[in-house]
């Protein structure tokens, strides 16, 4: 037994979370709705404004909830049961390509043998960006093709189209380097590519997802997009490419002219100008590879922001797409969640406001009014995303997210400057030690909350001031639990001695 | 908790370890001092059965690891012949005679003796068949020949039934030797024979018997057979042995030591219930009332006139006519409960999820304010709380081993719940529920089990003839009257008003207890700290156990909200009374957030430690600074009114409820209920009159007017000398009549 997690069998199966499918999954987004209806009407009746300017900041955040929320429900409520599709065993050339750029050798060499061992005619390139002479040596010794390219405008995009310019495959497979495929990978996915299916997605698995600490928060987040969001955006034919363990026809990313190489987010732009040509997606929930998940606090850091920023600055481009109705809705969904970090924002803000000033968002005639029409939606949230989920996303999850609100807010800012950013590769290793600068703003959020609570409490010890002290305190800790892995890493697997065993398909 | 994987849990970590050998080192000891035990307490009562009690329980647990069955067997043997107590000698000779004798005669004896030489055991039983029998006959004999020495009583009408009550004693002495060996062997299918003959037969005399010669005899029976039935489950459900030293190789990330530790929990709970005793309140007081007269009475006035069934007061009335007067006596029935539920919880919470967990419920149920207010309470909450977790243990060993037996003793178990609280019915249908998806999901998944069936269908018919019988009981044995739960449980209730802070307060309440008002507001500020636990089980793994658990703490709550939603005549209050049933489950839930949020073991214990602060602090708090306008005393207004009474005063009271406390303290004044006096009051007679009144009821109570209404007529004729009290209880003293005015002749 090796210690690379990513030769291990996969210990999540997307199909976990999908008994809740059908009439089971309508039936609970139909509780879903009159509750949210419920707090709404309560909330929006003229006479609940105290002031205008916290009113509206609250109609805003829990505007884009809502919103985010009824995607989900519609999401959940489209996925239908299908019939795994029996494998394509015809010998179809397929490309396949492992962009890489400056990552370690130990890291891409199980990836690579995984490629050159795929059932069908997979013809392995590696992609190397960085002109490495490892890279190269590495190549020679699996027997595969090293392509490296001069200059790297472009970033991975511009790599794969200039391998595109390369090959001739009717069929081209991108894996990020540390993504090991599973041998039947081609073959599976191949099963699905009908007459106008352009990609065939599968999950960005983590084999590393239960690792203590970021890895397995980052990847309960992953476990809710490919356990249950992916299978209802390929049922409403809106699922959009993520970047590796992928599938393209050669014919559909000539026709969209390449990878598009200004955005941030190639893969998602790349959907968008397939989408808009006619062409379909698919997304097929079986894990057929395997990777590994952001480790430390600054790669998932990195990662989010460049997620954020390409999606945000996409979202000119969705509104003006011409795309039906259905997948437009789908794809604002997914850029418009880079703003949730505002809501945080502004919900922490309420109870410092409260305490320092009085001033409060809405008038309640009595303390439980509140309680009584937003606990039930509330509830009603919660249990749909936990059932949902079969039970994958956790509270380290939504910690994380919580933590990293600071990154939403300088994705918008920064794209609505318009300033450009360059293409970063999310690191594969974690660096193992304390990291204080992604959790800086975390941090300073909990030290003004705890401050203003003190001095709160100094002051006035009302239930009323309790209240909004005991809000802070929540934020507090959904901050401090956030930001806990980055002040105290925990301690990871002890790296492997031995070489990769890579399954023999 | 009721699923294939709970099943197949249960079976991998057996709760009681490994089966009891047959062959046990102390059967004669141990059933030989268990016959001592009754025979004492059949002839000295309260005392001798709490020492008996404690020797046995030390003897046990040096010797074996069995002790529960023993004590309580014995405990229960013994409130049944505290009724021994010769004060109503017909009421006695019909409980002995028709409900125990037959009994015993028709069906255990043979058997049991039949078996025991079957199995080679005659050696343990037969000893003390005869040792219970001497014992028996030598006590009650005792009795009989001088009950002045014996019992302070002397009731010539005793005579005529002294074979009765000779035959009687001996017989459930045996009796309690025979259930005791039978349950502590593992043959409980005998024990729930005895306990389903006893409801058949009582069930059969409530059906057929009308006439009143016949009302005696079956409401003697139907006490007799709830307490038999009460001591049968508990001793049933803690029959089976369970190791108290955990060996090292299996104790893993928990308590090595579980013996020591339990039974330092339970004694710190029942240390903590005698230290939080208070004096008696008004509900208590009506407790007092109908637990004072015959048994008919107290019978008819708890199916009839109180809000709960009456198997509390069954308890109560034994206690009362076995053990006095006192307020601990009539009080013994909850602390007992409330203190036998500290290791019932360490049992639910050990079969369902583990020894840690069970520990950390069993610390929480010692420590939890509402559980030790409620121990101390003469009211029904602490008996009906014990007996929810004995239903669920009970459903839980069914469901496990899957005998009939197991299934009568879970519809036994339900079923006295049912007998115990108005609101357990929510809690009992879904147990129901839980049993029937257990079959539907085997049938489901192919698996279909026809043993599982029949065992369900044996609970469900066991379940549904207590309740039918308590039905047809409340409705004065005429057609079933529904639903009367919420009828009962809106009748007595102030309104509630349809918000949620009464049903956070009420669980907030159930976690940390009664506190004055302003700490109750404040708690109650940190709501949002709810969002937090929300958060915090995100991607928990789903357990089928805790679902049923938070559904069994919820369903008083959900059945307590939707009278209040379909606008009950009265809305119902969500006061934690009608909750109690759903304070073990909290305790257990609590538990188990205790010991998987703990951490290693090492961490867990020292959060232990703090939450048992914390509860500690709380029950500090309850005891120190509940205001009385929650709960009122009137027994230093009673005990002032004693010290200035001479003879011939009166003491006219109000309400009814408080005779009973009025008679014993009033000292040389005569007490009489201010319903009753007419006119201008006592005459000259009386040199002064005492008005004592109890306002818990608020405006609009007719003890207001009645009361305001008497002291506006004695005013008339007489002088007032005096008004004190509180706020809920007033005291008038009116002197000697005023002489009647001259009228001047013409």
């Amino acid at each position: 037994m090796t210690a690379d997690p990513r030769l291990e069998k996969p210990h999540w199966r997307p199909e976990d979370a999908l008994p809740w499918a059908g009439r089971r999954r309508r039936w609970l987004v139909l509780c879903n709705v009159p509750l949210a209806i419920w707090y709404l009407r309560w909330l929006l009746v003229p006479g609940r404004v105290a002031n205008p300017v916290l009113y509206a900041l609250l109609l805003a955040a829990e505007g884009l909830n809502i919103v985010q929320a009824v995607g989900f429900w519609w999401t959940l409520a489209s996925i239908r049961r299908r019939r795994p599709r029996p494998p394509c065993t015809d010998r179809v050339a397929v490309d396949v390509f492992i962009p890489v750029y400056g990552e370690p050798v130990e890291i891409v060499e199980a990836t690579v043998v995984a490629a050159t061992r795929l059932r069908g005619d997979p013809r392995v390139a590696l992609l190397d960006d960085g002109c490495s002479a490892d890279m190269e040596a590495l190549a020679a010794r699996h027997g595969v093709r090293y392509l490296c390219r001069p200059g790297n405008e472009g970033a991975k995009a511009g790599n794969i189209n200039w391998a595109l310019d390369r090959t001739d495959a009717p069929f081209v497979a991108i894996l990020d380097c540390d993504h090991v495929p599973d041998p039947r990978f081609l073959e599976v996915t191949l099963a699905h590519f009908d007459e106008r299916v352009a990609f065939v997605q599968t999950p960005q698995y983590y084999a590393n997802g239960r690792d203590p600490g970021v890895a397995a928060a980052s990847w309960a987040q992953q476990a809710l997009f490919f356990g249950t969001i992916a299978v209802g955006r390929d049922e409403l034919g809106a699922m959009f490419c993520c970047g590796t363990n992928v599938v393209f026809r050669r014919e559909a990313l000539e026709d969209a002219g390449g990878f598009p190489t200004a955005s941030l987010t190639e893969d998602f732009d790349l959907s968008i100008r397939l989408h808009e040509r006619g062409w379909e997606s698919r997304y097929v929930p079986e894990v057929l590879a395997a990777g590994l998940g952001p480790e430390d606090m600054a790669s998932y850091t990195g990662q989010q922001l460049r997620w954020a920023r390409g999606c945000l600055s996409s979202l000119p481009r969705i509104l003006r797409a011409r795309l039906p109705l259905r997948i437009r809705l789908n794809y604002l969904l997914s850029a418009v969640y880079w703003l949730t970090g505002w809501t945080y924002l502004i919900y922490m803000t309420f109870p410092v406001v409260r305490i320092l000033t009085g001033a409060q968002p809405i008038v309640v005639a009595s303390p439980d009014e509140f309680l009584l029409h937003w606990a039930p939606y509330f509830a009603g949230s919660m249990a749909t995303v936990t059932l949902a989920a079969g039970g994958c996303y956790t509270f380290a999850a939504f910690a994380l997210a919580a933590a990293n609100f600071w990154v939403h807010i300088v994705a918008s800012v920064l794209t609505l400057l318009r300033r450009k950013g360059s293409f970063v590769v999310t690191p594969k290793k974690g660096t193992g030690g304390r990291q204080l600068r992604p959790v800086a703003v975390p941090l300073f959020a909990c030290a003004v909350l705890i401050g203003v609570s003190a001095w709160g409490l100094a002051h006035d010890r009302s239930p009323a001031t309790l209240n909004n002290v005991a809000f802070a305190s929540v934020h507090v800790f959904v901050l401090l639990a956030g930001s806990w892995a980055a002040l105290h890493p925990p301690r990871r697997r002890a790296p492997s001695d031995t070489p990769a065993e890579v399954p023999v398909g | 908790m009721a699923d294939t994987r709970l099943r197949q849990a249960s079976s991998r970590a057996p709760l009681h370890g490994p089966a009891e050998p047959r062959g046990d080192r102390w059967p004669l000891l141990e059933v030989a001092i268990a016959a001592a035990v009754v025979a004492a307490a059949h002839a000295a009562h309260g005392p001798a059965l709490a020492a008996g009690g404690l020797a046995l329980a030390a003897v046990r647990w040096a010797g074996s690891r069995r002790p529960a069955p023993v004590l309580v067997v014995a405990m229960a043997t013994a409130l049944v012949a505290g009724a021994g107590q010769p004060r109503d000698a017909a009421l006695l000779g019909g409980l002995f005679a028709l409900g125990v004798v037959p009994l015993v005669a028709a069906g255990v004896v043979p058997s049991l003796v039949v078996r025991g030489h079957r199995s080679g055991r005659r050696d343990a039983v037969l000893p003390a068949l005869l040792v219970a029998a001497g014992a028996g006959t030598a006590a009650s004999l005792a009795v009989l020949v001088a009950p002045d020495a014996v019992a302070g009583v002397h009731d010539g009408r005793l005579a005529p039934l002294a074979p009765y009550v000779a035959v009687g004693m001996v017989a459930l002495g045996l009796g309690g030797v025979l259930v005791h060996h039978a349950v502590a062997s593992g043959r409980h299918r005998t024990a729930a024979a005895v306990a389903g003959i006893a409801l058949a037969a009582q069930a059969a005399l409530l059906v057929t018997g009308a006439g009143p010669a016949t009302e005696g005899a079956v409401d003697a029976l139907l006490g007799g057979a709830a307490v038999l039935l009460v001591g049968l489950v508990v001793a049933t459900t803690a029959a089976a042995p369970f190791p108290f030293r955990v060996p090292p190789e299996e104790a893993g990330d928990g308590p090595l030591l579980v013996g020591p530790a339990l039974v330092g929990l339970t004694v710190l709970g029942l240390v903590v219930r005698l230290l939080s005793l208070r004096p008696l309140w008004i509900d208590e007081a009506a407790t007092a009332r109908m637990a004072s007269g015959s048994f008919a009475s107290m019978v008819r006035a708890g199916l009839h006139g109180d809000a709960h069934p009456p198997l509390y007061l069954v308890l109560a009335w034994l206690c009362r006519h076995g053990l006095g007067h006192s307020a601990l006596a009539l009080r013994l029935p909850s602390l007992a409960a409330g203190t036998a539920l500290v290791p019932v919880l360490y049992v639910a919470g050990r079969r369902l999820y583990g020894r840690r967990t069970g520990l950390a419920a069993a610390m929480i149920g010692a420590l939890a304010p509402p559980l030790v207010w409620f121990s101390t309470e003469a009211r029904p909450e602490a008996l009906a709380a014990l007996l929810a977790v004995l239903a669920v243990v009970a459903l839980a060993r069914a469901l496990d081993r899957r005998s009939p037996a197991d299934w009568v003793l879970a519809g036994l178990a339900a079923g006295a719940l049912l007998w115990s609280h108005q609101l357990a019915v929510a809690q009992v249908a879904v147990l129901a529920v839980a049993a029937g998806a257990c079959v539907w999901r085997d049938r489901r998944d192919g698996q279909a089990d026809p043993a599982l069936a029949r065992g369900v269908a044996v609970g469900f018919v066991v379940v549904a003839a207590a309740a039918g019988l308590l039905v047809t009981a409340r409705s004065g044995l005429g057609p079933p009257r529904l639903p009367l739960p919420l009828e009962f449980a809106t009748a007595a209730a102030p309104s509630g008003g349809r918000a949620v802070f009464p049903i956070l307060s009420t669980a907030l309440t159930a976690l940390l207890g009664f506190h004055p008002a302003g700490v109750g507001s404040r708690l109650l500020a940190f709501w949002p700290l709810g969002i937090l636990a929300a958060l915090l089980v995100l991607g928990r793994a789903r357990s089928r156990r805790s679902g049923l658990l938070l559904a069994l703490a919820a369903a008083p709550f959900a059945a307590l909200f939707v009278a209040q939603v379909a606008g009950a005549p009265r809305q119902p209050a969500f006061a934690l009374a009608w909750t109690a049933t759903a304070l073990p489950f909290v305790a257990l839930l609590a538990g188990r957030a205790l010991s998987v949020f703990g951490g290693p073991w090492t961490r867990a214990r020292l959060v232990a430690a703090g939450v048992a602060a914390v509860l500690l602090v709380a029950v500090a708090d309850q005891g120190a600074r509940v205001e009385p306008e929650r709960r009122f005393d009137v027994r230093p207004a009673v005990s002032a009114v004693a010290a200035s009474a001479r003879p011939g005063d009166v003491v006219a009271y109000d309400p009814q409820a408080l005779g009973d406390y009025v008679a014993e303290d009033a000292g040389a004044a005569r007490p009489v209920p201010v319903a009753t006096v007419t006119g201008p009051g006592p005459g000259p007679e009386a040199p002064h009159v005492f008005v004592v009144g109890a306002f818990a009821l608020g405006r609009g109570d007719e003890t207001v007017q009645r009361t305001v209404d008497l002291v506006r007529r004695l005013s008339a004729v007489r002088p007032l000398l005096d008004r004190r009290g509180t706020a809920d209880v007033q005291v008038w003293v009116f002197g000697p009549p005023r002489p009647a005015p001259k009228r001047s002749r013409r």
